[in-house]
């Protein structure tokens, strides 16, 4: 937060509670306090529950005084991308399309695992309109910005989760991903992000984009604080069937180690620099990361990623398909009632044949399975997660979003990949390091991605409108 | 519905070209396939459904 | 003349006793098809060398005490969709790839050969497994042993009929929309369409990824009992099965005794549909009543969804089939046969979102029947609304009008159909018999229980009837 006197990450602010230094009311207060200044700024909620946030934070401070300690989220307040369901409210979806009525009342599963770990719910943020397009003057929904540049994009589509974190309007928040939602903010707002192994976290309660693609994740401050949370969100639900029955997590961050000593890590180069509109200092943030690897103990080498561009258009062809699939009957009605980004591009999933889309998941199992034989040489891959840093909303579309990002590659295959910053670019705007592994590895992306932010600070810098401010 | 210029697209997307007669019996028959599709559509509840086909990442 | 057995149980009681050698069961089924191939259309090749030097190795090694089990030394026909190491696999059509898994043996076929079973020959299958018969075409008329102017069903059609006459103690074929199951109805014999993933399907020519099952048919369900548990197992080479997935002892599933079990009887979808046989409904009556006799609970369920579903299966293979065949259909139109080609064009006609919604209603259809099958053990109806159909009346429409399988495709379910008893004409009816994923075991358990109280199973059509001894 702006006041440097308060713990930065999850993981201090676990240790400052018990230590007695911080409440949960007053972290809570604080979060307030930043949303109170900077989210006319930043449009990162869409409703905020702060009485029920204060009073959960109240009970959380009891339970610790109490010694009923139920972990490192106890009293940790959370900000949710508006397309997940949280009991105390309606879900928008960030749009004026939405059903009231649908899971009304109730938690997703992923929030009633994080209120039983004792986390705080301060309300829900904004997202791109159905987790996909660009923000729509015209509807009535606040506009997020970066709070590096606020007349940037924060990225998206899990914009207020990004915007929030970074600007410490909460500690941590949920996102989704489903060509880069949670990596693409990440980068741009220099917050940790981590799109897990696919069917590792329930999405029952979860408005889809495209089911086969999707991912609810963590958005965090610390590789560290995403293994804690990643820890309570994953496990087998029966209420989603995209899981494999009896999946589990594990206890991600008793993997944190430092040393990463015999962990082989492939460099993709070939399909991520030289990008024309690549920041200048693209090239040299990745040497700088791969150095840091090595000096962490790994063996690092070149290593091109297969079927790159045919796994890309493959995960966006099921998007388009299966988005529109969703939104077929509301958009037969109420075609002008859905943003035009969300509109302009959801409507192309109408254009596939089923042949094509059927080609497009057959695409997918082959590009899975020469993955698999890449990530038979070596343990994890790390590239850029972006080309660049966050662009301005002046003139921005789609078509040049989706040329500024290597997101969209991971979600077809499933396989667990972190965002990480990794200093900021030639503007002055946060660049973010991805570090991809084979499936159900999320412990050992995570360990590698932790072991880099112990050897780097990339990720304790803050935006300097918190500073303007002062404490 | 004009099931002629629909069928004729569609099979010129598949690339696809059956010969004038068959064409003829694609496009009679088109309409059945999209009553077919139609029950299908008023079944509730489909949005938020799944599909059958569940997505495994590689193990 | 060596009598061929009718079950491969038989013949494998006989083979051990002394009292027949897998020799001369094979060269006696050989000889059947001598005597009838040419009316019954059921080979496209015959092995008959092979299957011989089989059949002599079966024999040393059982006289040796090296027993494989039920399957030892029996011969077998394999659907030429499914690729054996001793020649190509046609898919019964002039477009195919003569190098396709050449020289080697699909997974199940490998585990049937393990199993000591004696591979005859490669058998007719309506073109890539759909369509129907195209006399344009350079393959054999597929006909029903039962009366040869009636189709035999399919696209199983060589295995259906072929096990009907006796050219083979049991098959394989495969099952996308009912293609295991109606040739069993139509021909008299039993057949499995097990659960889906059960049994690998690698170095199988696919129809509908989704739907397909490789399954055996054959004269009785201890047959296909002692078949499934050879076949049944992972395979890492076919991704659509579960990981680890396992098959069972079928055979030592069948205890007769259906007690404690609740039955439903699935009318509502099934019977009263215009058309159908006249003599059906009390056919099927007599069915239900010797599963209540062998003690099971009866009671009237109502599917739901299940028009839907069942039009999602329709909808669903040509898509998936389609892509499969779009680059020779783009070339070669009209080298397919005129009924395969009208059909699988068919997927070329469904958008992305159709397919999307067509999968959508198999997950809500699968759900509600899991919730019907919290109440119940299995389900029964009928396979078909009629007997076999003539080849003068045979058309898409008649054939979509007679069938109650699709449904269980979409599902994944195991159904069996078993011969339930005959038409006025003297043609066979079948009578399915469904259950929960993965309780193939009792789905058999109720077909053998039924199978031990009836004889319709046994009953062979006039024409396979061995030739008097010389």
């Amino acid at each position: 937060m702006g006041d440097a006197s308060l713990p930065f990450t999850i993981t201090e602010a676990a240790a400052a509670l018990r230590a007695g230094e911080v409440t949960s009311v007053g972290l809570t207060e604080a979060c307030f306090t930043a949303a109170d200044r900077f989210d006319e700024t930043l449009g990162v909620f869409i409703k905020r529950y702060d009485s029920t946030a204060l009073a959960a934070a109240a009970a959380a401070d009891a339970e610790l005084a109490a010694g009923t300690d139920k972990g490192v989220l106890h009293g940790i307040p959370l900000g949710i991308k508006d397309i997940i369901a949280c009991a105390e409210s309606e879900t928008t979806a960030n749009s004026v399309v939405y059903d009231p009525g649908w899971y009304a009342g109730q938690d997703a599963p992923v929030i009633a695992r994080l209120r039983a770990a004792g986390a705080i719910i301060t309300g829900k943020v904004t997202t791109m309109e159905y987790a996909i397009g660009l923000p729509d003057e015209t509807k009535p929904y606040p506009v997020p910005r970066n709070p590096w540049d606020p007349a940037t994009w924060p990225g998206g589509s899990s914009s207020g989760s990004g915007a929030g974190v970074s600007a410490g309007l909460f500690m941590a928040a949920l996102g989704t991903d489903t060509g880069g939602s949670i990596r693409i903010p990440a980068a741009f707002c220099g917050i940790t992000g981590m799109k897990q192994t696919y069917g590792l976290v329930p999405k029952a309660g979860c408005l889809p984009l495209g089911v086969t693609l999707d991912h609810i994740g963590p958005m965090t401050r610390s590789v560290a604080d995403a293994a804690a949370m990643l820890a309570i969100l994953a496990g087998f639900d029966p209420a989603d069937p995209s899981m494999p029955p009896g999946v589990a997590g594990a206890d991600y961050p008793t993997m944190l180690g430092g040393d990463l000593s015999g962990v082989r890590i492939g460099i993709d180069r070939a399909n991520h620099l030289g990008k024309e509109g690549a920041d200048p200092m693209l090239e040299a943030r990745l040497d700088e990361s791969v150095a840091a690897l090595a000096e962490a103990g790994a063996t690092v080498v070149d290593t091109t990623l297969p079927l790159f561009d045919e796994l890309t258009q493959a995960c966006m062809i099921t998007m388009a398909v299966e988005a529109f699939a969703f939104h077929r009957s509301w958009m037969a009605e109420r075609w002008g009632d859905y943003g035009l980004g969300m509109r302009s591009w959801v409507g192309t999933g109408a254009l596939y044949t089923a042949a094509d889309y059927a080609q497009a998941q057959k695409v997918r199992r082959i590009g899975a399975a020469k993955l698999a034989e890449v990530f038979s040489s070596v343990d994890l891959m790390a590239m850029p997660t972006c080309a660049a840093g966050s662009p301005s909303y002046d003139g921005l579309d789609m078509g040049a979003i989706v040329g500024l990002i290597y997101t969209p590659y991971w979600n077809p295959v499933g396989c667990p990949v972190l965002s990480l910053p990794m200093g900021l670019g030639a503007t002055g705007m946060p660049l973010s390091l991805s570090i991809a592994g084979p499936a159900f590895a999320d412990g050992l992306v995570l360990q590698a991605g932790d072991a880099f932010q112990r050897l780097t600070s990339h990720h304790r810098a803050t935006p300097p409108l918190l500073a303007e401010v002062g404490a | 519905m004009d099931a002629e210029t629909t069928v004729r697209t569609l099979f010129t997307l598949a690339g696809v070209t059956p010969p004038e007669d068959e064409m003829a019996a694609f496009i009679e028959g088109y309409p059945a396939t999209r009553a077919s599709l139609d029950l299908l559509y008023a079944v509730p509840d489909t949005p938020l459904t799944d599909g059958i086909l569940v997505f495994r990442p590689a193990d | 003349m060596t009598e061929i057995p009718l079950t491969m149980t038989d013949a494998a009681t006989a083979l051990r006793s002394g009292d027949l050698t897998s020799v001369a069961l094979t060269e006696a089924c050989m000889a059947a098809a001598d005597r009838l191939d040419e009316t019954l259309g059921v080979y496209i090749k015959r092995y008959d060398e092979t299957a011989l030097a089989a059949a002599a190795q079966a024999d040393a090694e059982l006289a040796a005490g090296t027993d494989r089990g039920p399957l030892h030394g029996i011969p077998l026909g394999i659907k030429d969709i499914i690729a054996c190491l001793e020649g190509e696999t046609t898919g019964n059509s002039v477009v195919y790839d003569p190098d396709w898994y050449a020289g080697m043996d699909a997974p199940v076929v490998a585990r049937l050969r393990a199993a000591g079973a004696v591979i005859t020959g490669k058998l007719t299958t309506m073109e890539y497994a759909c369509g129907l018969p195209d006399p344009d075409k350079p393959y054999p008329i597929p006909r029903n042993p039962w009366d040869p102017t009636t189709w035999p069903g399919g696209s199983s059609s060589g295995s259906g009929a072929g096990v009907s006459a006796g050219l083979f103690l049991g098959a394989l074929g495969t099952d996308t929309g009912g293609s295991v199951r109606l040739p069993a109805a139509f021909c008299g014999i039993t057949g499995m369409k097990q659960t889906y993933g059960l049994v690998p399907k690698a170095g199988c020519l696919p129809l509908g990824v989704t739907l397909d099952h490789i399954g055996p048919m054959t004269r009785s369900v201890a047959d296909a009992a002692a078949m499934l548990t050879v076949m049944a197992g992972f395979d890492a080479s076919d991704p659509s099965m579960p990981p680890g997935v396992t098959g069972e002892d079928y055979s030592a599933a069948l205890t007769g005794d259906l007690s404690g079990l609740t039955i439903g009887v699935e009318r509502a979808n099934h019977l009263g549909r215009p058309g159908a046989d006249p003599g059906l409904v009390e056919i099927f009556d007599a069915a239900v009543a010797e599963l209540a006799a062998a003690g099971a609970t009866i009671v009237e369920v109502e599917i739901p969804l299940y028009a839907e579903v069942a039009a999602a299966t329709m909808l669903c293979w040509p898509v998936e089939a389609f892509l499969f065949h779009q680059p020779w259909l783009a070339e070669r139109w009209e080298d397919y046969g005129r009924w395969t080609r009208s059909v699988i064009g068919t997927g070329a006609l469904l958008t992305a979102a159709d397919y999307d919604q067509v999968l959508k209603v198999r997950r809500l259809g699968k759900a509600a029947l899991d919730e019907l099958f919290t109440s119940v053990d299995l389900i029964v109806g009928p396979t078909c609304a009629t007997g076999a159909i003539s080849y003068d009346d045979l058309n898409w429409d008649s054939l979509m009008h007679t069938l109650f399988t699709p449904y269980w495709n979409s599902v994944g379910n195991p159904t069996l159909s078993v011969p339930m008893g005959f038409t006025a004409a003297g043609l066979p009816l079948g009578l399915q018999i469904s259950g929960k994923p993965f309780a193939d075991a009792l789905v058999f358990t109720a077909g053998d229980a039924y199978q031990r109280r009836t004889g319709h199973h046994l009953a062979l059509p006039a024409l396979a009837s061995p030739a008097p001894a010389p």
